[in-house]
């Protein structure tokens, strides 16, 4: 079928050698492509003896079937393995330009296992695959990486690479591409994966056209599409993510001082607004998209020159800003620089620092222990040091490098002040201001993870009338919360899976849309519901991985702290969500029992007979 | 000159505002200030544009401005 090769390149790095897999054409009409994919390749090459920083964990880049064509923000890949960080399913959605390159290359994906024994990179120009070592580039950073292969194979060459967090096996470190640009593969710790096997970068360079099925067809859907998303996005591109850091204050959303309460005035020091009044210097654009939300900043004088590149993004803002309340926008983005040239999780690394600034607070941690920094509330000295420190996996920097639940499990008597669900911090979106986030944590295959549902999304503009949302879910409704994420999670998966950025449904894309893109790229025509029914096969396929390796409703939760303490601010008094009725009735809606396993007669209903075996 | 509005249809169309219903920016307001004061709808939905550059909410209004509204649609 157009819109896949059929070709994804395996490279067993223990001994150098590489095969052409092709998977049934069944695979790509079943899994989709990109994270369905990824996340069916995982299933059957590793299980709960899997160690995830061990040789036999496989790490899957697979593009989807609109990587490389004009669908509107489609230039994206995901990354899948076992996470390290939490010790079950992990996967990450990039944008940038290396997914572009992948397709055009003419690879599906690559599937690399195995561990060398030196420090190597795997060179991909087109059909032309080669290991090489890569001794030089060890220890040098990720922007430093890409520029290297750019100045090698040419400006179109683009590299997926760590930096040096990943070579240390730092547990939150990411997966780096398009240098000082910075489209991070942030989450799970897949940089960790990548350094275990020795493996410092894949670079590629792709010069093959990627074809169509339908031109014609394809035309008057852009026709249609690009004007209304340029148009209702003008935020995102006149802003970035960051534009919505003041209105997510103001909505009781940021999260503020560890999680710990709500209102914070300093937040408009670090908006979007102010951003784009100072440091800001140009948009940056992912492949094939329309909208260019990404921040290009500078920093020319003062105590944090020498920042030149991506500017931090909302979820950056949240965590390093608000968590930790340090107003100075200028700090942020130099600690954001150093995670993205290391190569870590600004979500991550943000999280620890304002844990290991409670942890100060409380007398928890000492400054001794500390490394002599002085971690108080707001300090941008101690935001940017202690995050040098989690980078450069030193001292101090090896305790916050664990991420939050890690932390929890050394540092006694700090377990409430870890927030996180099974292992992955929550991002910078609080259950407390849009309560379908809650359910929406809680049993994200991942761990907290705000785009796995986006349900927020659908609290704010955005609207999925095919699934009976044909205006935004007015916040704390109160009842269905459960099947709102049902929906919300299934559609996002097939996003991941086709490949195209999760901001277009403020553009007033929707499942709709995305069905005739899919016929128009591949020649199949699709219906709502059996692209629904494909979401809902990706997840369910996700949820077996994870139960086979024990998860339960006791680790569908949310931690103490966003259950039990109301943030008392404007945009949300008193509230906390109450999950376990969410979670009930989620479960039901998914067709999984009681402690949150699919039940054999949803597996069979949606093609997955064969994961059976695996139920308890 | 005077000061010059446009609501953007992608918000009077989110929000229902009729944009001849709202009362006109007056110079030597603050943006958070004439936001308030007109009604238009709430300081986190609204993307405020001024001579085509995003500002900050204390930015003061100027004769000439042209003042757009969009809705704010930026998230992380």
């Amino acid at each position: 079928m157009t819109g896949c090769w059929g070709k994804i390149l395996r490279i067993y790095l223990g001994d150098g050698r590489m095969e052409v897999f092709e998977p049934d054409e069944s695979v790509y009409r079943m899994y989709m492509g990109g994270s369905g994919v990824a996340a069916h390749i995982l299933f059957e090459m590793s299980g709960p003896e899997t160690e995830p920083l061990g040789p036999e964990n496989p790490l899957i880049w697979m593009t989807g079937p609109f990587t490389g064509t004009k669908v509107p923000t489609s230039g994206r890949h995901q990354i899948t393995s076992k996470s390290p960080l939490t010790g079950i399913f992990g996967e990450c959605d990039a944008g940038g330009h290396f997914g572009t390159a992948l397709k055009r290359a003419g690879w599906d994906g690559i599937i690399i296992t195995g561990r060398s024994d030196i420090p190597v990179c795997v060179i991909v120009n087109n059909d032309s695959v080669r290991i090489e070592p890569a001794g030089a580039l060890w220890g040098r950073d990720a922007f430093y990486v890409d520029g290297h292969m750019k100045a090698r194979f040419g400006k179109n060459c683009e590299t997926s690479c760590i930096g040096q967090a990943g070579e240390k096996l730092v547990p939150i470190a990411a997966i780096a591409h398009d240098g000082e640009n910075a489209r991070m593969a942030g989450r799970c710790g897949l940089g960790a994966v990548m350094g275990s096997k020795n493996l410092k970068a894949v670079a590629v360079v792709g010069t093959k056209d990627v074809s169509i099925s339908d031109e014609e067809r394809f035309m008057r859907q852009q026709k249609k599409m690009l004007p209304q998303m340029v148009g209702r996005m003008k935020g995102m591109h006149l802003l970035g993510t960051a534009g919505g850091t003041a209105a997510a204050e103001k909505m009781g959303d940021l999260p503020v001082q560890n999680w710990r309460r709500g209102g914070w005035p300093d937040v408009e020091n670090i908006s979007g607004q102010r951003m784009a009044d100072t440091i800001l210097k140009k948009n940056y654009y992912c492949a094939s998209c329309p909208i260019g939300c990404g921040r290009d900043v500078e920093i020319t004088s003062g105590r944090w020159a020498g920042v030149k590149g991506a500017g931090p993004e909302y979820e950056t803002l949240g965590m390093m800003g608000g968590a930790c309340l340090v107003s100075d926008l200028e700090a942020i983005s130099y600690a954001a620089d150093i995670c993205n040239r290391y190569g870590t999780d600004t979500i991550e690394t943000g999280s620890a620092v304002a844990m290991a600034m409670e942890c100060f607070e409380k007398g928890l941690l000492s400054q001794g222990d500390l490394d002599g920094i002085d971690a108080k509330w707001g300090s941008a000295e101690a935001l940017v040091s202690l995050t040098e420190k989690i980078c450069k996996a030193e001292g101090a920097g090896k305790l916050l490098g664990l991420g939050v639940a890690g932390m929890s499990r050394i540092i006694s008597g700090s377990e409430g002040l870890a927030v996180h669900v099974k292992g992955l911090a929550l991002p910078a979106h609080d259950p407390r201001c849009f309560d379908t986030m809650a359910v929406g944590y809680a049993t994200s295959n991942r761990g907290a993870c705000h785009l796995t549902s986006s349900a927020y999304f659908f609290e704010k503009t955005a609207t999925m009338p095919e699934f009976g949302y044909d205006k935004p879910r007015p916040r704390y409704t109160g009842g269905g919360e459960g099947r709102l994420n049902f929906h919300a999670q299934n559609l996002m998966g097939i996003m991941d899976s086709l490949k195209m950025c999760k901001f277009t449904l403020y553009g007033g894309v929707g499942a709709t849309e995305i069905c005739e893109w899919y016929a128009a790229v591949t020649g199949y025509d699709i219906r709502v519901d059996e692209i629904a029914a494909a979401g809902e096969r990706i997840f369910n396929l996700k949820r077996v991985y994870n139960v086979r390796h024990g998860v339960r409703r006791r680790d569908d939760r949310l931690p103490d702290r966003i259950i039990t303490t109301p943030r008392n601010d404007v945009g949300t008094g008193s509230y906390t969500p109450v999950l376990d009725p969410m979670l009930d009735e989620y479960y039901k809606v998914r067709g999984w029992d009681d402690d949150g396993v699919p039940e054999a007669e949803t597996l069979e209903r949606l093609g997955l007979g064969h994961l059976k075996e695996y139920l308890p | 000159m005077c000061v010059r509005l446009e609501i953007h249809p992608e918000y009077s169309k989110l929000y229902g505002k009729d944009e001849s219903l709202v009362p006109l920016p007056a110079a030597g307001e603050s943006l958070r200030l004439y936001v308030a004061r007109s009604g238009m709808g709430r300081e986190e939905d609204i993307l405020v544009v001024v001579n085509d550059r995003a500002v900050p909410w204390n930015y003061t209004i100027k004769e000439d401005d042209r003042v757009e509204i969009y809705p704010m649609n930026a998230s992380g």
